[in-house]
């Protein structure tokens, strides 16, 4: 039998995607579509809740998922319009909902006070119903009549029996009694014949026989019987009393283990049976479900291990087998390459398991973008782009929190106050897009708003009253609004109670770079701001271009390559004392020496007989890498540094290579030295840049 | 006693009738003897050479794959101040795990595990250098040899990582 | 042999703690999600007992019931109402369309196996 733990961990995890269902739903509602079985999807979400709650003992979760389900079964029935007022009331039921899920699952118990505020809003808003309701009631009640259908009318004897024990069992004769006569004339006739002198009252010993004139059939009859079924002997056949029947023995007062429900085969029920209203029947199944299966996510990530090991262990091979000088036999050859393309598409396929849209994380920013809203005194509406767009899970889970504040930084310092927008000619509400899509190997995520923009002057001179640039930097304009990446710049002259949580964009942009992605941020005055996050799709596998530079083996990520090229002899510039350059087709690539950038050597003063490798940066930004050779591409499985050493600036990650050994993974933009604020040849686009332009020194 | 306690080992539930014992796992680098509490090691390998990392301290050699983990490899010796020990086939790692982080120490050897009681790790005397006093947990005289007590957590401290 | 007990419920949480309970008891449990699943599932589990909730997505438990009780596979199988549910109107319906006995959740294991195997021994 499962631990209670394990049914709590499943019972959580179901919340979680209930809570994502009911939000999805509300909204829906709120965007109109009130339809039954929206109602009915939302209604369930926090039916099963409580549900499941109940089970576990959360008081206060079921008694306001009960209060809740109320509220939706007004609106369910039709009791209630979804007019704004409740779609409100229900979207903030359902973020306390929410909490009140979360500090369970969290044992860190919610603020009395918050629940009981909750709790009451939510009455008052079902008080608030009932009133109106109570009012509208003199026109309300139309009893529905049906005409009766013109069946002949037929007449049963039914012969009941309870056994002894029935009363014991919870039994009460009489409400069988009460609900067989209700099916149409009925004349009783009681037996107590065997009531004795002195009889226990706690036996039954009561025996009725009931001449029932109905329209029914003997199926409804029976159906009377069903709770009773085990504890009662039954007879009903059709006709007067008279119309004996013929060899059965379930009269017989000595029944010996009661008749199971002695039902003979019904006929199969026809449709017109059906209680009114009830839609659901066999008869218009939806479209069947797609087959799927719950995994444990630890086993698909064991599975993605091993898939990787697999990856890993056929480079091993192939090299132990060049080594062996074997390659050259064809069978070998040959047998090796297939291998090679089954690990890779047990690869993909063990991938596609993690992969997941983007949407379930996009849908819980509509609750942020809301609270933030509200408490920064702005109106505010999400607009979700490309939410069918997968990415591995782990980068999912971990682009909620970056996700949040970009989402409260939108709302606190992007959207501008309802009366200021009017002021400008735009609409009070302001519209904070998230939008996904896939791009060269990569998820790009754009977050935009319709803003006032990024107020470059008061971002610079925060920045020179902080001593993080000189009062007479030249600064281009995506320079100045790349300043709000550098650590501890902070333009917020008032802290808003949530974005005052000290999340300020260097956080965030530590928090994009942990996941091997990149940050950017563009924004036109009065018009508004974007920040273009880039992340790999996987956090466990890519192309990789082995490479070797002063001696190391290191790894560039195929997806960032643009082109090599082998400059010839002279074929470097240098521009003052530092800085080498490269022409390729007439524009100056700044060149970035490898193995110099790592620490392992000094640059080399001649790039005859090396390989710069063109790498493109998320915003087009191109530079050359100087390698001194490279021997290979693959795909490579991604191992995390950071687990058991930490983050070095210029490397993604490391990879195991064929013979055992470590290589590093490089990340090119990482590489960059600081110095090389070299203006990008040709990019006029205001792109931003991914890394603070300035040292903080 | 001025000596932290460690994990337990689980024989110390056993009462007082048993002394407390402490296994150590006893090594030797640069010439001197250490011991680190055997709770701390996951296993003991033979040395495979690292790959180098790019802005780390001196004393981390390198990255090594242990089953498809990235460990770091620290030469104990350098941490300790010492100097760096010679590269060599027959130097082992020492694979300890610090919460969830796994660092390989380098040393030249390991020699022994060793049972000691509680009662018998001496508290480091106070002529010590700080610097020592840092990564010492005590000493153990065993055998007429010094043995070192280290501190696994405050060698692989948060200065570890650059 | 043991008992064959077909449990419906959406909830994947009271899915497992019904399949925790009921294996648990000795029984051979099969799970379905609504009432759909569960009838696709009828003729192969062969139940000798149905519990069932009553709110379920796509088929919910009144409609899986009345289908039950009009087909042939398992017209006569006793079916248990295992729900949060509590209101008369609602009660008589399930009556009415031929349910066997109602449970309240949240569910006392020890009853629920109980009143399995008093209504499954008859």
């Amino acid at each position: 039998m499962a631990p209670a733990t394990d049914l709590r961990a499943i019972f959580f995890e179901e919340a979680e995607e209930l809570l994502i269902a009911l939000d999805a739903g509300l909204r829906r509602i709120e965007g109109g579509d009130s339809g039954g079985e929206t109602v009915n999807a939302v209604f369930r979400a926090v039916h099963s809740i409580k549900g499941g709650a109940a089970a576990f003992g959360f008081a206060n979760l079921v008694g306001f998922a009960h209060s809740f389900e109320t509220l939706l079964d007004d609106l369910r029935s039709g009791e209630r319009a979804a007019d704004a007022v409740l779609v409100a009331a229900l979207l903030d039921a359902s973020y306390h909902l929410a909490d009140m899920v979360h500090a369970e699952r969290s044992e860190t118990p919610l603020d009395q006070a918050v629940q009981q505020r909750a709790h009451e809003a939510l009455l008052a808003v079902q008080d608030a119903a009932s009133q109106r309701i109570s009012i509208e009631v003199p026109f309300a009640a139309v009893p529905m009549e049906f005409a009766p259908l013109p069946v002949a009318e037929k007449l049963f004897t039914v012969d009941f029996a309870p056994h002894a024990d029935a009363f014991s069992a919870g039994h009460d004769p009489a409400l069988v009694l009460r609900d067989l006569a209700a099916l149409g004339r009925a004349e009783v006739t009681l037996d107590q014949s065997a009531l004795t002198e002195g009889f226990d009252p706690s036996q039954c010993l009561l025996r009725w026989r009931v001449r029932l004139e109905t329209d029914r059939d003997e199926a409804d009859l029976r159906a009377v019987f069903d709770f009773i079924a085990g504890h009662c002997d039954l007879s009903i056949r059709e006709g007067g009393a008279d119309a004996a029947p013929a060899g059965r023995e379930e009269v017989s007062p000595v029944a010996e283990a009661a008749p199971r429900p002695a039902t003979p085969a019904r006929q199969a029920a026809p449709a017109e049976t059906r209680p009114e209203g009830r839609p659901e029947g066999r008869a218009e199944p939806p479209a069947p479900p797609r087959a799927t299966i719950r995994v444990d996510v630890d086993r698909v990530d064991r599975l993605v291990n091993v898939a990787g090991e697999l990856v890993i262990h056929h480079a091993m091979l192939a090299e132990a087998i060049v080594r062996s000088g074997r390659r050259a036999e064809t069978d070998v050859e040959r047998s090796l390459d297939q291998l090679k393309q089954l690990s890779r598409q047990i690869q993909d396929s063990v991938m596609a398991i993690r992969a997941q849209p983007v949407k379930p994380l996009f849908d819980r920013m509509h609750r942020i973008l809301r609270e933030a809203a509200s408490v920064a005194g702005k109106q505010a509406r999400l607009v979700i782009e490309g939410e069918t767009t997968e990415v591995d899970r782990t980068i999912i889970e971990r682009l909620a929190d970056p996700l949040t504040h970009m989402v409260r930084n939108a709302v606190d310092h992007g959207i501008e106050r309802p009366e200021t927008r009017r002021a400008a000619g735009k609409t009070e509400t302001g519209v904070v897009t998230i939008q996904a899509a896939h791009r060269s190997g990569r998820i790009v995520i754009t977050l935009s708003d319709d803003g006032g923009g990024i107020n470059r002057d008061r971002v610079r001179q925060v920045a020179v009253e902080r001593g993080l640039i000189p009062a007479t930097a030249e600064l281009s304009p995506s320079e100045v609004d790349a300043l709000l990446f550098l650590p501890g710049f902070s333009t917020a002259t008032e802290v808003s109670s949530l974005s005052g949580r000290g999340v300020g964009m260097d956080v965030l942009r530590s928090e994009i770079t942990a996941l091997g992605g990149r940050i950017s941020i563009a924004s036109q005055p009065g018009k508004g701001t974007a920040l273009t996050i880039s992340l790999p799709l996987t956090l466990a596998v890519m192309d990789g271009m082995v490479v070797e530079a002063a001696g190391q083996v290191l790894i560039l990520p195929v997806a960032s390559i643009v082109e090599t090229l082998r400059p010839e002899s002279g074929a470097g510039h240098r521009l003052g004392a530092m800085d080498p350059v490269v022409e390729l087709r007439g524009i100056c690539l700044p060149v970035i020496d490898v193995g110099a950038a790592l620490g392992f050597r000094d640059a080399p003063a001649d790039l005859a007989g090396r390989i710069c490798v063109v790498v493109e940066r998320d915003d087009k930004n191109t530079v050359a890498l100087l390698v001194d050779a490279i021997h290979d591409q693959r795909q490579i499985v991604i191992k995390s540094l950071e687990d058991n050493y930490g983050h070095i600036p210029g490397i993604a990650a490391a990879t195991v290579l064929g013979d055992g050994s470590v290589a590093l993974i490089l990340d090119p933009v990482e590489l960059l030295p600081g110095r090389s604020l070299l203006k990008p040849p040709a990019a006029p686009a205001p792109a931003g840049t991914a890394r603070p332009p300035i040292a903080a020194e | 006693m001025t000596i932290a306690t460690g994990p337990l080992h689980p024989e110390s539930a056993l009462g007082a009738t048993t002394p407390e014992l402490r296994e150590f796992v006893v090594f030797r680098t640069l010439g001197q003897d250490f011991c680190i509490d055997i709770l701390c090691v996951r296993e003991i390998r033979g040395w495979t050479k690292p790959s180098n990392l790019p802005h780390a301290p001196a004393f981390v050699e390198g990255v090594i794959n242990l089953r498809g983990a990235i460990i770091p490899i620290v030469d104990l010796a350098d941490r300790l101040g010492l100097s760096a020990i010679a590269e060599d086939e027959r130097n082992v790692i020492i694979v300890t795990s610090l919460g969830e982080k796994v660092t390989g120490l380098v040393v030249e050897t390991v020699t022994d595990i060793l049972s000691v009681p509680a009662a018998d790790i001496q508290p480091v005397p106070d002529l010590s250098s700080d610097e020592l006093r840092a990564v010492l947990r005590g000493l153990v005289v065993h055998q007429g040899r010094l043995l070192r007590l280290l501190d696994i957590a405050a060698i692989l401290g948060p200065e570890l990582a650059a | 042999m043991s008992l064959r007990v077909l449990a419906v419920d959406d909830s994947l949480t009271m899915r497992s703690m019904l399949h925790a309970a009921l294996s648990g008891a000795g029984f051979d449990v099969t799970l379905a999600e609504d009432g759909l699943d569960a009838l696709d599932r009828l003729a192969e589990v062969a139940p000798d007992l149905i519990v069932t909730d009553l709110n379920m997505p796509r088929m919910d438990g009144f409609g899986f019931i009345e289908a039950v009780r009009g087909g042939d596979t398992a017209a006569r199988v006793p079916i248990l109402i295992l729900t949060t549910e509590t209101g008369q109107k609602l009660k008589d319906r399930a009556r009415a369309i031929g349910a066997t006995g109602w449970i309240s959740k949240p569910f006392d294991e020890a009853s629920l196996v109980a009143t399995i195997h008093r209504v499954a021994a008859v």
